[in-house]
């Protein structure tokens, strides 16, 4: 190799300079490129917590039988894909009989069984998928009083995306909300748990407009957080209660 | 916002700007990838994108008198910018030719009667080779001004006329009257020398290499023969009786010359007045002494014979990787350019050689330029008969 012999340095490494700062500077591009695509792959407003509390099962199913089979086909997809791409060795004991026959085809069955034996955040994310894929999820942040602007947002208001209105009310809005915001749990039984979140800027936000979630027990995962907590509710916005001033949704999903 | 039963708006805020948009990205990002991008064009257009694994072609040939171009360091740089280097066995042209071949990749004689021999054996034995012929450099002889001055008093060396400076470099020699000069065995206090400064009782006559091992010699042989004969020999006897003929001519200098390179040295002024050697030799001493002092060596000169013969060095490639240094050797032009400089007449594929550019290179310098002088061209015999003239005075080639 001619990069061994000193005469051969002594005309080249001009060229051999422009060569390492090429490579260089290409690994430091990739690199950048990967290391800032991996924090934003996803918007701010739509990253996915680490930790899930409540998972209502039938409403998931629901969203699998119903809605005219839309989300069915893409919600096997995604099952298999996750079972096939899972080593053995990875997957909890209750879930491997699952994947092992979801690898060989995915039915409403498998499905069922997938939702209730995996972890509930791998079931959110599925259903997160399938639903930014559809873009049928629009994104709300009531900590900023504000509604990402997004093709979701001008199908459910049945408006062109470049003549987004300023301002939005969620009721009546007929598709999937991601809601963001300081949810408190408000009242127990030992069927549901209600939370609520402030909604709008009153002076105090606990005696203001509030988002009104009601979760089966059966749902809750793990134990609820006492006092305020931050968290994103998936759902769906059922109407708006101008006596309680409350906004209805229904949940089906809840993480922090 | 509304403070009554009436559901709140909220703001609908535009989507977030793609990371690749964000200046927080684009800042390290566009220097990094501009530097990345400007550097694999460069290295695409210049054909260096994988320099790094190029391989160094080593490659080991004998020359004679063209050595000094392999070991310029300029063309030492130049190979080693198309990834090679060249290692020289130095060696008289013939012996060259007659040596082992087995473990060279090149040869390179200073002449063709050298090239010959070596196609010849190569073709014998149905083995690779390839010829390229880059230069050309004359047969000249080289002397000191006082003793050109001395022949030009005997009437045998005429100086060539350049308006450009003060005294004559070139002189033109009327090789019949200086062969006669010889054959009386005149010496230089003969000739009154004292007169112009040359203190030396010794017969005049042109040193050579040895005839027997190198071209130069075996070449100004054949010369001295065609001036003699006014013609190449046709038959084996003739070549014999013509080479006996002028053999006194040579034997006179006693041993012949361990290398022309005495002539450039101080002791050469007594050693060997009148040297044979090639015109490259002496304009590249020139241009170095104008390179280095700015100035010429005024003491050393050139005699041009009126019956010139151009002496053509053959590139004889052995294998691929040497046929590859042969057509660069013909067709880089930084690599024709450092011929060039170094007073070689280069080649023109196809347009002869390029003397004009010789000329103008010199002029641009300020080195004398020498004159075409007489059209009287010499040849030299075939191969055999060459050889066999040459055989008179050496053993008989046996190749290794």
């Amino acid at each position: 190799m001619a990069v061994a012999d000193p005469s051969w340095w002594g005309v080249w490494w001009p060229w051999l300079l422009v060569w390492g700062i090429t490579v260089v500077s290409l690994v430091a591009t990739v690199a950048i490129a990967v290391a800032h695509w991996c924090r934003h792959r996803a918007p701010a407003a739509t990253r996915r917590p680490g930790i899930s509390f409540y998972l209502d099962d039938e409403s998931v199913m629901d969203l699998y039988r119903q809605h005219g089979g839309k989300y069915k086909a893409a919600l096997r997809q995604e099952v298999q894909e996750r079972s096939t791409s899972t080593n053995e060795g990875e997957v909890s004991a209750d879930l491997a009989p699952v994947q092992a026959r979801a690898k060989r085809g995915v039915n409403s069955e498998i499905f069922r069984s997938y939702i209730e034996n995996a972890e509930p955040i791998t079931v959110i994310g599925i259903i997160i998928d399938v639903l930014e894929q559809a873009g049928d999820i629009v994104h709300v942040d009531l900590r900023k009083q504000a509604v990402i602007s997004s093709r979701a947002l001008a199908k459910a208001l049945d408006t062109d995306d470049d003549k987004r209105p300023t301002a939005v009310r969620l009721r009546g809005l007929e598709t999937f909300v991601s809601i963001r915001g300081l949810f408190r749990a408000t009242d127990r039984t030992p069927a549901v748990t209600t939370f609520e979140a402030p909604y709008g800027e009153p002076p105090n936000p606990v005696d203001g407009p509030q988002v009104h979630l009601t979760c089966t027990a059966s749902g809750l995962r793990r134990r609820v957080p006492t006092g305020m907590f931050s968290a994103r509710c998936l759902g769906r916005v059922e109407d708006w209660d101008p006596k309680t001033r409350s906004l209805i949704v229904h949940p089906i999903a809840i993480f922090r | 916002m509304s403070s009554d039963a009436s559901e709140p708006s909220l703001a609908v805020r535009p989507r977030p700007t793609p990371f690749f948009l964000r200046r927080r990205f684009l800042r390290p990002f566009a220097p990094v990838a501009s530097l990345a991008v400007g550097g694999l064009v460069a290295l695409l257009v210049s054909a260096n994108l994988l320099l790094p694994f190029e391989r160094l072609v080593t490659l080991e040939g004998t020359m004679g008198a063209m050595a000094h171009f392999f070991n310029d360091e300029r063309v030492r740089e130049l190979l080693l910018r198309h990834h090679m280097r060249v290692e020289v066995i130095r060696q008289g042209s013939r012996d060259g030719a007659t040596g082992d071949l087995g473990s060279l990749d090149f040869a390179f004689p200073s002449g063709q009667p050298a090239a010959d021999l070596t196609v010849q054996r190569r073709r014998a034995e149905g083995k690779y080779y390839s010829q390229h012929r880059p230069f050309v450099s004359p047969i000249v002889l080289a002397t000191y001004r006082e003793y050109a001055e001395t022949l030009r008093a005997a009437g045998v060396a005429t100086p060539q006329v350049n308006p450009h400076f003060d005294r004559p470099y070139h002189y033109n020699l009327d090789m019949v009257g200086f062969l006669g000069l010889v054959r009386a065995e005149k010496s230089w206090d003969d000739l009154n020398g004292r007169a112009h400064g040359v203190t030396n009782g010794n017969k005049v006559l042109a040193q050579t290499p040895d005839v027997c091992t190198s071209n130069s010699g075996a070449t100004y042989f054949g010369l001295v023969s065609y001036v003699v004969h006014g013609r190449v020999p046709t038959t084996e006897e003739e070549a014999t009786d013509f080479a006996t003929e002028i053999k006194p001519l040579l034997d006179d200098q006693g041993l012949p010359l361990p290398a022309p390179e005495i002539y450039f040295l101080p002791e050469g002024r007594q050693t060997a007045p009148i040297t044979v050697l090639y015109e490259h030799q002496y304009l590249a001493d020139q241009l170095g002494h104008r390179e280095q002092s700015g100035k010429l060596d005024d003491d050393r000169v050139l005699l041009h014979p009126n019956t010139a013969f151009q002496n053509q060095p053959q590139f004889v490639a052995l294998n691929e990787d040497a046929n590859r240094l042969g057509r660069l050797l013909i067709t880089d032009p930084e690599l024709r350019r450092r011929a060039l400089e170094l007073g070689l007449r280069v080649l023109d594929p196809g347009r002869g050689t390029s003397s004009e550019q010789l000329s103008t290179f010199l002029a641009e310098r300020g080195v004398p330029v020498p004159s075409p002088g007489s059209d009287t061209r010499a040849v030299l015999p075939d191969m055999p008969l060459l050889e066999k003239m040459i055989s008179v005075s050496c053993p008989p080639v046996v190749p290794k």
